[in-house]
């Protein structure tokens, strides 16, 4: 016995060393985890920096932290509403807009002038970079808004100098000039009256930045920096972001309304939905957006989880690269409109939970009209309009589905293998095409592709935004994935922004409908339900229809404020 | 023949053996023996459990996936694209290989030397990464990942071949065959290779286990075969989204990789214990 | 010995050397423009392009090219990533310690767990035990990693809520990312937490290191067990035991040295199999190493990053073979002769 004692030294040391190293922690860890009872009787076992801390599980990387430079969505939750400020916001409940950077306004001159009086003592965020000296005035106004309408502005070109947004509604040209007034008083010109003016300034886009920071990166020739390190008004801090991993936010302890109460807000960046869910069930994500719905409902969560669901204005399409044949031939197009069974893709990839899109406007607009081409699934037909178009034999076609879950389409990869087989049966032969989301992105805009699944969430409730992002000459790469240029329907659409009435506007937009629906260079598919899912102790996370998520009013109940709360409200439902 | 009689004698090779025939006997029927068409889809028959779940039905034996597919059809489709594929692949590997083996085994010096560094290189790169980067290089897609993972297994075969051919060259038998004035081309073929037969195939069953796992890890990857081909490794991946609902999607295509990897694992283990056997015997 | 070491070191060498026209080849396979393929910058910048075309001697022969290229990789200048413009080598240093931490754990574990239950299987040759670990350990050898690391996640971390998923370790943890071992940052930083966070981390690991130890376990079991089954049957270990020594006293002071022999050889092997389910396994759980770099830098068509991730993966595996080899002729001078006879 001495002997085996002996030998086996080394090995016995490297043992130890190994239990101090990992084995100790797990079997703590497992002590810990099957008791969890010890754990709910003492909630003081979490540490500190989880109490007042939130993870947001997102679903990809921003592409830079400015909504101005893009249109994606991932861009905007991460940035628009925690770093940023507008100056003006919508709010949904009372369909008005609420002074936000500015405390009031005014429409002059027959509303081609505006007038914005700016709120005071309004302070920036600070980093290592920057320390303010100032607070917001009418100079940061200015920088924000000639950053991108002014081609001379030393900041317009500095990270790819596209603004998709102010190109594609049309702002950038609506705008003539905007002017100083006062410290505290600004002047918008614009070149015609407008009616989706206000509501366009309310966007996630239309953010102010720091003109003070904007001079001091200048100064130091980093003006790189401004999209990437970001200061704004908002109510986060941006701290640091690393790729593929997270993003986080401090909160801003001097936001100039009501601080939040999260402390530490962390973006955990995790694109698998399978995985999203799942972080969400062992409680390593707070809130997720795009839940798997039908999963987590099956899923007996103990009132543990929270799924919360509203409508919201969006729409997925399938969109055909008019500028290709055959696609540039609208009978091509309705025959493929024709042979897509639509009704068995709402069954199968919403699960049911979206309404079948027979028009780009949603049926809740007021200028939503029933007389529309509605492409009822018919093989038949499609057959029959193939070989009208002079391809009774079919064709070979691509047909690109985004690599990740849109509010409008949870699995757009899904939905091109239902479209493939459906289109099968037309004798038309169809690849499945995809990329990394960013690649993605970046060959749309350049229109390489035939067809593609993709969608449009509105950034306001004008029927405008549905109609001249997607469709309008002037939006051809970026929101027009069809590369639709119709000069008639552009200036139909010039005229129904002009008009301020909704009784002579709702004729127009028929008319747009109509056009739209036969000449079919997109085809809709669905009105989703947007979802959200998150633990039952967050409350207040708000998802504005017109917006990106919004952390501001969140906040994390202790257990006994979460008892409290259920038994107050069997009735009431969860602020949305 | 030595070899056949104690491969049979055991008990597990042979149930494993049995296991690889119907497999691969499945993969040859499947469009005979199959219900429906791979890519057939049930719109009304969503996400069904397998016939043995209460809610199953026996029409459809494995259930089917959400968006109303087969899955015993699709298991029996995959399977040629997760074990066909595999075995061309092996083939065509293993032809070239052996080939260029056997011939820079007969060769010394220098030029032997340096292909046996180059081969160093290429074999301490893992056989998925190299395979990765030529996917890169190519593109994902089914053509890529057989020219990919050829390209990958022929240095493993040379490799293999070269070594065995090496050893066996300075043995008796191969010198008296020398002395008796054959020449080398009756030497390889009809004196040395008959000897390294059994390294041959214990390579193979060794290169098809690995082209079996790497197909599927490049499919669940979504760098391989592309959907809606029934491929076991990519059906695993697009089931994840339904792993609570239906788990079957998920277990199903996992077992059958399973089970095929590991029948020929037996077969390449037992195969050996056979040979070792053979030569304590002898 | 000596002559021995450099002869390896230099077949390292030349290896290396092999290994850096195989990526600078590669910078004219992929796709696009070679240029941007070696540096990551694009044509879109064309002042800067320029230049580099000049400096990387793009106007000059291909050897010149190489040459320049060479230089480059020696200075720790690996371009810049396509995606995040940031430099290659510079963020590669803290991947690569993040694989590492993940992969030396898993070897640890595998070669502790291994080594004790091959020499067990070996003793209990034939009986029940020893058909158990054999069967297992053939089992779980053809399982694919995959598909365990989603068993594992479902049963350990959402049915019994033992472990979380994915990640390095809670994010709500602000820890520098100094080192890129997780480990090494707590223990460096200055946080209040420390010992939760340890905690935290270490919960962390458990699932991507039970997953990828279990491969090279499965390989260790069976080597150890043949090897150790022939060194029982020599004939010193009889005359041992003739001599009346204890069984257990015999195993570990005269078998399990010699049988070690060939289980030290197989790390080498092994460790290349690793890194294979290291880089599935990373892009499962989200680790932020070298292997998820590779994956993302695929789908990102990221050609400085690929380029980068192989050198350094089939760089750390030649010189973890290297390694292995120096300290098996060290330990085992017997075969030092036979390596010899070859050459």
């Amino acid at each position: 016995m001495r002997a085996m004692r002996s030998n086996p030294k080394q090995a016995t040391s490297t043992f130890t060393q190994c239990l101090q190293k990992w084995l100790a922690p797990l079997s703590v860890t497992i002590l810990t985890a099957c008791s969890p009872a010890a754990e709910s009787d003492q909630p003081q076992v979490i540490p500190e920096p989880l109490q007042q801390g939130l993870v947001y599980c997102s679903e990809g990387n921003p592409e830079s932290f400015n909504p101005q430079l893009g249109t994606s969505g991932t861009t905007v939750d991460a940035t628009a509403s925690q770093i940023y400020d507008r100056l003006l916001d919508f709010d949904d409940q009372t369909k008005t807009f609420i002074p936000a950077l500015a405390t009031n306004w005014e429409a002059l001159d027959r509303g081609t002038r505006y007038r914005f009086n700016l709120r005071e003592n309004v302070a920036f965020h600070q980093n290592a970079l920057f320390q303010p000296s100032r607070t917001f005035n009418a100079d940061d106004v200015l920088f924000s808004f000639q950053r991108w309408l002014d081609q001379n502005h030393p900041y317009h070109y500095v990270n790819g100098g596209q603004y998709p947004f102010f190109t594609s509604s049309g702002l950038i040209r609506l705008i003539e000039r905007v002017e100083k007034v006062g410290p505290h008083t600004v002047d918008f010109y614009l070149k015609r009256p407008d009616s989706s003016f206000l509501a366009n300034l309310a966007t996630d886009f239309t953010v102010i930045l720091s003109a003070e920071y904007g001079e001091q990166l200048r100064a130091n020739n980093t003006m790189g920096m401004i999209d990437f390190r970001p200061i704004g008004t908002g109510p986060y801090e941006f701290v640091e972001f690393r790729k593929d991993i997270l993003i986080r936010y401090f909160r801003h302890q001097e936001y100039w309304r009501e601080a939040p109460a999260i402390e530490h807000l962390v973006y955990s960046i995790t694109p698998n939905a399978n995985k999203r869910m799942l972080k969400l069930i062992t409680g390593e994500c707070d809130v997720i957006p795009y839940p798997l719905v039908n999963e987590l409902q099956a899923l007996d969560v103990d009132g543990k989880i929270e799924v919360a669901s509203e409508v919201n204005p969006n729409v997925a399409f399938w969109a055909f690269n008019t500028a290709k044949p055959p696609f540039n031939d609208p009978l091509v197009r309705q025959a493929l409109s024709h042979a897509v069974n639509r009704p068995a893709i709402i069954d199968t990839i919403y699960s049911g939970n979206a309404q079948l899109a027979h028009s780009l406007l949603p049926e809740t607009s007021w200028a939503y009209s029933e007389e529309v081409n509605r492409y009822p699934y018919d093989p038949k037909q499609a057959r029959q309009l193939l070989a009208e178009a002079g391809l009774p034999n079919g064709f070979t076609m691509d047909i690109w589905a985004m690599p990740v879950q849109r509010v409008y389409n949870p699995n757009a990869q899904r939905m091109a293998e239902l479209i493939q087989a459906d289109l099968a049966d037309i004798g038309v032969r169809a690849n499945i095409v995809s990329y990394e989301w960013n690649t993605f992105r970046r060959r749309l805009e350049r229109g390489e592709h035939q067809s593609v699944l993709i969608g449009w969430v509105a950034d306001h409730a004008d029927p405008d935004n549905f109609y001249r992002p997607i469709l309008s000459c002037a939006a051809i790469g970026s929101g027009n994935r069809a590369n639709y240029c119709n000069p008639a329907l552009d200036q139909l659409l010039i005229k129904a922004i002009s008009e301020t009435e909704q009784a002579q506007r709702r004729p127009l937009y028929d008319q747009i409908q109509n056009i739209v629906s036969q000449q079919v260079p997109v085809l809709p598919i669905a009105n989703s339900l947007r979802f959200q899912a998150h633990q039952a102790d967050i409350k207040g996370v708000e998802l504005p229809p017109y917006g990106g998520i919004s952390f501001r009013n969140a906040k994390r109940l202790s257990p006994a404020e979460l008892q409290q709360a259920d038994s107050d409200a069997n009735s009431e439902e969860q602020p949305q | 023949m030595q070899v056949w009689i104690n491969f049979q004698s055991n008990p597990f090779a042979l149930s494993a053996l049995y296991c690889f025939g119907f497999i691969t006997l499945m993969m040859i029927l499947a469009p005979v023996l199959s219900p429906f068409d791979a890519n057939q889809q049930f719109s009304d028959i969503i996400s069904l459990p397998p016939s043995w779940d209460d809610d199953g039905k026996m029409r459809y034996f494995f259930g089917t996936d959400d968006l109303g597919r087969d899955m015993l059809s699709r298991i029996m489709h995959g399977a040629r694209y997760s074990l066909g594929y595999p075995i061309l692949i092996v083939l065509f590997a293993g032809i070239i290989g052996t080939a260029l083996g056997a011939g820079a085994g007969m060769t010394r010096g220098l030029k032997s030397s340096t292909l046996n560094h180059l081969l160093d290189v290429l074999l301490s790169i893992p056989s998925l990464l190299l395979a990765l980067i030529i996917i890169a290089i190519l593109g994902p897609s089914l053509e890529n990942v057989v020219i990919a993972l050829s390209l990958v297994l022929i240095p493993q075969f040379i490799h293999a071949v070269r070594n065995a051919v090496h050893d066996e060259i300075y043995k008796d038998y191969v010198v008296a065959a020398k002395l008796n004035g054959c020449s080398t081309w009756y030497i390889l073929t009809r004196v040395i290779l008959p000897n390294i037969t059994t390294v041959i195939v214990m390579q193979t069953t060794l290169a098809l286990s690995t082209a079996i796992l790497d197909i599927a890890a490049l499919g669940f990857l979504g760098l391989g075969v592309q959907p809606p081909a029934p491929e076991w490794g990519t059906m695993l991946a697009r089931s994840l989204d339904q792993v609570y609902l239906s788990p079957w999607l998920m277990i199903l295509p996992g077992l059958a990789l399973f089970l095929t990897v590991f029948s020929i694992n037996v077969i390449g283990d037992s195969l050996r214990a056979a040979i070792q056997e053979r030569i304590r015997n002898s | 010995m000596i002559r021995y070491t450099l002869r390896r070191l230099m077949l390292l060498i030349i290896t290396l050397w092999l290994l850096s026209i195989l990526a600078f080849s590669l910078n004219y396979l992929f796709p696009g423009d070679p240029l941007t393929n070696m540096t990551g910058v694009r044509t879109s910048d064309p002042l800067l392009y320029e230049q580099l075309q000049q400096a990387r001697g793009f106007d000059h022969s291909i050897v010149l090219q190489y040459t320049n290229y060479f230089s480059h990789i020696v200075s720790g200048d690996w371009g810049q990533s396509l995606v995040t413009q940031r430099p290659v080598f510079e963020d590669m240093q803290v991947f690569f310690v993040a694989t590492l931490e993940l992969s030396l754990l898993a070897m640890l574990v595998a070669f502790l767990a291994g080594v004790p239950l091959g020499v067990l299987a070996a003793v209990r040759q034939r009986k029940l035990s020893d058909r158990i670990i054999m069967g297992v350990s053939l089992s779980s050898y053809s399982i694919p990693v995959f598909w365990l690391a989603q068993l594992f996640i479902l049963l350990f971390a959402v049915k019994l809520n033992w472990l979380p998923i994915t990640g390095q370790i809670n994010p709500l943890y602000n820890i520098d990312n100094r080192t890129g071992s997780i480990l090494l940052d707590i223990w460096f930083s200055d946080t209040d937490y420390k010992l939760s966070a340890l905690r935290d981390a270490a919960q962390h690991l458990v699932l991507p290191v039970a997953v990828l130890a279990i491969m090279p376990l499965t390989m260790l079991v069976r080597i150890t067990r043949t090897a150790t089954l022939e060194v029982l049957q020599q004939n010193y270990i009889r005359a041992a035991r003739a001599r009346g020594l204890s069984e257990p006293h015999l195993l570990w002071k005269h078998a399990l040295p010699n049988a070690m022999q060939p289980v030290v050889l197989q790390l080498g092997l092994q460790f290349s199999i690793l890194i294979t389910n290291t880089i599935i396994t990373e892009a499962i759980f989200n680790w932020p190493g070298i292997g998820s770099w590779l994956i993302k830098g695929i789908y990102e068509r990221d050609y400085p990053v690929i380029q980068g991730t192989l050198l350094t993966l089939a760089g750390l595996i030649l010189l973890v073979n290297v390694l292995v080899e120096l300290y098996h002729a060290w330990r085992y001078p017997q075969v030092r002769k036979e390596l010899y006879a070859e050459h």
